[in-house]
């Protein structure tokens, strides 16, 4: 099937539940001001995109986020790579990174506040605490499963251990370390929002919150939404991005 | 000339639940320069892990590799493997695998890398497929990547770690047919390792046969058949009483292991 019908598809469930939504209150189903509705919510966000205040939402969020997201990335893929190389190491801290990675890291919000201050510090920790363990973990898990055999024919043929991982482990385990940078941006942005909602004066999360908790229920759906489709737009970026690193090897088993 | 020696090889490894598995035991083999052996005997009987031994992956207990009277340490560019998995990389094209051996050497240009690995294609007849990945080759395809990477690095020795194991029997044929058709060209030294008797004998020029585990020489068989061989050479009689009797030296082995498997039983 091609990719516009299976678009199309989609759309259609989409479409449906909009119009439901939007006829739930005249057919007397709700009352507006419990669920609002579709074409409110569509002028709200037009409202609030033309005042700007969307834009310095989201300029704030997605600052957050990236150095939250970069660090994570640069943490999480060289230690898992070693955690996943060495069979000590992994021995060592499994036990202890499982715990952390199960951990909710928005309880320890109070803590990251006091260590990292309200706004911009503790955001970036939560978003960082959050993507980091699924980019670790299966990066490690990724090493962990490439084929021996491969790295025997490097190795006859004189590799070394650098250019085991090199031409190996790295190239091998993309498709797992993929896997962990996807969920780890669904938790990077959860962390966001949640951070902001609690622990900021600005951002998207903030303007959340603040909606929230004046039951301006319109512009709080409207702002979720927002974040819904920074979710949906990332994803399909990594999904390229993963198409375009492993171009070739689509098709291979892993 | 003698090219390699194998001196008292004997490997154990280490066993989960603790003590030892003697996998190769007292294995004593002179191989001339030039020459082809192969070496057959029942399934583990620690015939791969021999041949890892020869090219320096697998270190053995006891007992010593020498390579044109130099001690072997580690895998060298005078050796070169080729898998029975095939072990390529699939992320890799063909040009790509063929020339990762010539990568490792750090060496040479990709120019020149590029050159050498198309004369390789032309020599295993893959012309046409440079650009095509692993996963959309035939089996006997891959197996002619595996050989051409191999050969791409001008060893002096080549190890053939069951590298047919894999195809269909009309492959199979096929490919020891090409197999000899390239070494005939520069008779490298070869040491190949099967369990397939018929294959065995077809291809060597001496053919090892292995015991059982721990592994030891058993015999050792001169193969007087006339090269350039085609495959009408496994009807002649003098081939036909070679596989027998290999057979039979091969039978008590694998009576022997079943036997003590049921004792144990």
């Amino acid at each position: 099937m091609k990719r516009w019908q299976r678009a199309w598809i989609g759309g259609l469930a989409v479409f449906a539940f909009l119009i439901l939504w939007e006829a739930a209150t005249p057919l007397g189903w709700v009352r507006v001001a419990g669920i609002s509705r579709p074409t409110l919510v569509g002028g709200a966000f037009v409202q609030l995109a033309a005042s700007g205040e969307i834009y310095d939402g989201l300029y704030i969020s997605l600052k957050g986020f990236f150095l939250g997201f970069v660090l994570a990335v640069v943490i999480g893929i060289p230690v898992g790579v070693v955690i996943g190389r060495y069979r000590f190491l992994s021995m060592l801290l499994d036990p202890l990174l499982m715990a952390i990675y199960n951990m909710p890291k928005v309880a320890m919000m109070p803590l990251l506040v006091v260590w990292f201050g309200v706004g911009f510090g503790a955001t970036v920790a939560v978003v960082l605490l959050g993507a980091v363990f699924p980019i670790l973990v299966n990066t490690a898990v990724g090493i962990r499963e490439v084929d021996p055999v491969w790295v025997r024919a490097v190795r006859s043929f004189g590799g070394s251990e650098w250019d085991v991982f090199k031409k190996v482990l790295l190239p091998g385990s993309v498709p797992p370390m993929m896997t962990g940078i996807r969920l780890g941006v669904g938790r990077g942005l959860l962390g966001v929002v949640v951070s902001e909602m609690y622990a900021s004066t600005e951002g998207i999360g903030h303007l959340i919150g603040l909606y929230g908790m004046s039951f301006r229920i319109t512009e709080l759906i409207a702002m979720v939404g927002v974040v819904s489709l920074l979710g949906f737009v990332f994803a399909d970026l990594i999904r390229r991005l993963e198409v375009w690193v492993s171009k070739g090897r689509a098709e291979v088993q892993w | 000339m003698l090219h390699i020696e194998l001196k008292q090889i004997r490997v154990t490894f280490p066993q989960p639940e603790g003590g030892e598995l003697l996998a190769v035991d007292r294995f004593d083999l002179q191989v001339q320069r030039g020459e082809f052996v192969t070496i057959v005997g029942p399934s583990g009987c620690g015939k791969s892990t021999l041949l890892s031994v020869v090219d320096g992956l697998v270190r053995s207990s006891s007992g010593q590799v020498h390579v044109e009277g130099m001690l072997v340490t580690g895998p060298g560019p005078d050796r070169a493997l080729v898998f029975q998995e095939f072990a390529l990389l699939p992320w890799r094209t063909v040009e790509g695998n063929i020339g990762l051996g010539l990568e490792l050497q750090h060496k040479l240009s990709s120019r020149r890398i590029k050159e050498l690995v198309l004369h390789y294609i032309n020599m295993v007849g893959l012309q046409g497929f440079e650009r095509h990945y692993p996963y959309q080759l035939s089996g006997g395809m891959r197996q002619r990547v595996g050989i051409a990477r191999a050969l791409a690095v001008n060893p002096e020795i080549l190890l053939m770690d069951e590298p047919f194991a894999a195809l269909d029997a009309q492959t199979r044929e096929i490919m020891s047919v090409e197999l000899l058709r390239i070494w005939e060209q520069d008779k490298k030294t070869v040491l190949f390792i099967t369990h397939s008797i018929d294959e065995s004998v077809y291809l060597a020029d001496r053919v090892v046969v292995m015991s059982s585990r721990p592994g030891r020489v058993k015999e050792i068989i001169q193969v007087g058949l006339p090269r350039p061989r085609g495959l009408a050479i496994k009807d002649a009689p003098e081939f036909v009483r070679l596989r027998r009797h290999i057979w039979d030296l091969l039978e008590e082995e694998v009576r022997r292991q079943v036997d003590g498997k049921e004792d144990r039983a």
